[in-house]
C-alpha cells in the first residue's frame, strides 16, 4: 500500500534540490581552498629557510670578527710584551747609567780633592783635563739617562694605550662570544622548527589530497543520488497530480 | 592561512547532510510506505558517505592548525 502525500513529496524535493545547490561546487571549494592553503604555507616554510640561512649568516659574521679580535688581541699582547722587555732594557740601562754617573762624581771628587793638593802647574793641568773628560761624561750620561726616561715615559703611555685596547677588544670578543652562542641556540631552534614545519606541510598536502579527492567523489555520487531521487520524487508528484485531476 | 577557513567549510559541508537528512525526516509522518524506506536508504548512504569528507577536512584543520602554531614561533 502507498502512503504518501504531495506535500511530503513536495518537502522531499526542496531537501533534495537545496541539498544540490549547497553540494554542487563542494570539490571545487575544497580544491580552490587547498590550493590557497598550500600557497600561503610554502611562503611560510620559504620565510622559515630565510629566517635559518639570516642565522647562519650572522654566524658567520661573528665568527669572522672573532678571528679578526683574536688576531688583534694576539698582536696586542706581542707588543705589550716587546714593550715591556724594552721599558725593562732601558731601565737597566739607566741603572747602569746611574752606577756610572755615580763612579765619575766620586772619581771627580777624589780628584778635585788631589787637585788641591796638587804641587805644580802641569799636575794641575792634568787632574784638570781628567776632572773635564769626568764632567763631559757625566753630562754625556745624565743626558743619556734623560733621553731614556723619557723614552720609559713614552713606552709606558704606549703600554697603557695597549693594555686599554687589550681590555676592549677582550670585552668586544666576550660580547661576540655571547652573542654567537645565542645566534646558535637561535639557528638550532630556527633549523627544528624549518624541519617541523616542512614535516607537517608534507602531511598537510597529503591530507589536503585527501580531502579533495573525497570532495570530489562524494560530490558526483551525491549529485546523481541526490538527482536520481529528486527526479523520482518529481515523477511521483506528476502521478499524483494527475491521479488528482481525474474526476469520478 | 587560517585552519578556521577549512574548519568552517567542513561546519557547513556538515550542516547540509544534515539539512537534507532532517528535510527527509520531517516528511516521514506524511510518506510512509516502502519507497520512503528506499530514499531514506539513500539518503544515509549520502551521510554515511559524507564521514570521510568530514574526517579527511578535519584532518587537515588538525595539520593545519599545529603548522599555524609552529610557524608562530619566535626565535
Amino acid at each position: 500500500m502507498v502512503t504518501v502525500t504531495t506535500e511530503a513529496l513536495q518537502a522531499v524535493k526542496t531537501a533534495l534540490a537545496d541539498f544540490r545547490t549547497d553540494v554542487g561546487r563542494i570539490s571545487w571549494q575544497a580544491r580552490s581552498r587547498a590550493q590557497d592553503i598550500e600557497e600561503k604555507c610554502i611562503l611560510t616554510v620559504s620565510e622559515a629557510r630565510k629566517d635559518v640561512q639570516q642565522a647562519e649568516e650572522e654566524i658567520r659574521n661573528l665568527e669572522q670578527k672573532i678571528k679578526e679580535l683574536d688576531s688583534r688581541i694576539h698582536q696586542i699582547r706581542k707588543d705589550v710584551e716587546t714593550t715591556r722587555e724594552g721599558i725593562a732594557a732601558k731601565k737597566r740601562k739607566v741603572e747602569e747609567l746611574d752606577s756610572r754617573i755615580h763612579a765619575l762624581n766620586r772619581q771627580a771628587a777624589s780628584l778635585r780633592r788631589a787637585l788641591s793638593n796638587a804641587e805644580d802647574d802641569k799636575e794641575k793641568n792634568g787632574i784638570t783635563s781628567d776632572i773635564d773628560q769626568m764632567e763631559r761624561e757625566t753630562r754625556y750620561c745624565e743626558s743619556e739617562k734623560a733621553s731614556l726616561m723619557a723614552r720609559i715615559r713614552d713606552e709606558e703611555n704606549q703600554m697603557h694605550t695597549l693594555e686599554q685596547e687589550l681590555r676592549n677588544c677582550n670585552a668586544r670578543r666576550e660580547e661576540c662570544q655571547n652573542e654567537l652562542n645565542r645566534q646558535k641556540n637561535r639557528y638550532e631552534k630556527l633549523k627544528d622548527k624549518l624541519h617541523r614545519l616542512q614535516n607537517v606541510f608534507s602531511n598537510l598536502q597529503s591530507e589536503l589530497r585527501e580531502y579533495i579527492d573525497a570532495a570530489k567523489k562524494f560530490e558526483i555520487t551525491a549529485e546523481n543520488t541526490a538527482e536520481k531521487d529528486k527526479n523520482a520524487v518529481e515523477r511521483c508528484i506528476a502521478y499524483i497530480d494527475t491521479y488528482m485531476s481525474i474526476s469520478l | 592561512m587560517n585552519a578556521g577557513e577549512i574548519y568552517r567549510d567542513v561546519e557547513s559541508f556538515q550542516l547540509s547532510v544534515k539539512k537534507l537528512s532532517n528535510g527527509i525526516n520531517s516528511a516521514s509522518t506524511l510518506w510512509n510506505d516502502k519507497k520512503f524506506l528506499e530514499l531514506s536508504a539513500s539518503v544515509r548512504t549520502i551521510a554515511l558517505m559524507s564521514k570521510s569528507v568530514i574526517l579527511s577536512g578535519e584532518h587537515c584543520c588538525s595539520s593545519l592548525r599545529r603548522f599555524e602554531a609552529i610557524a608562530e614561533e619566535r626565535y
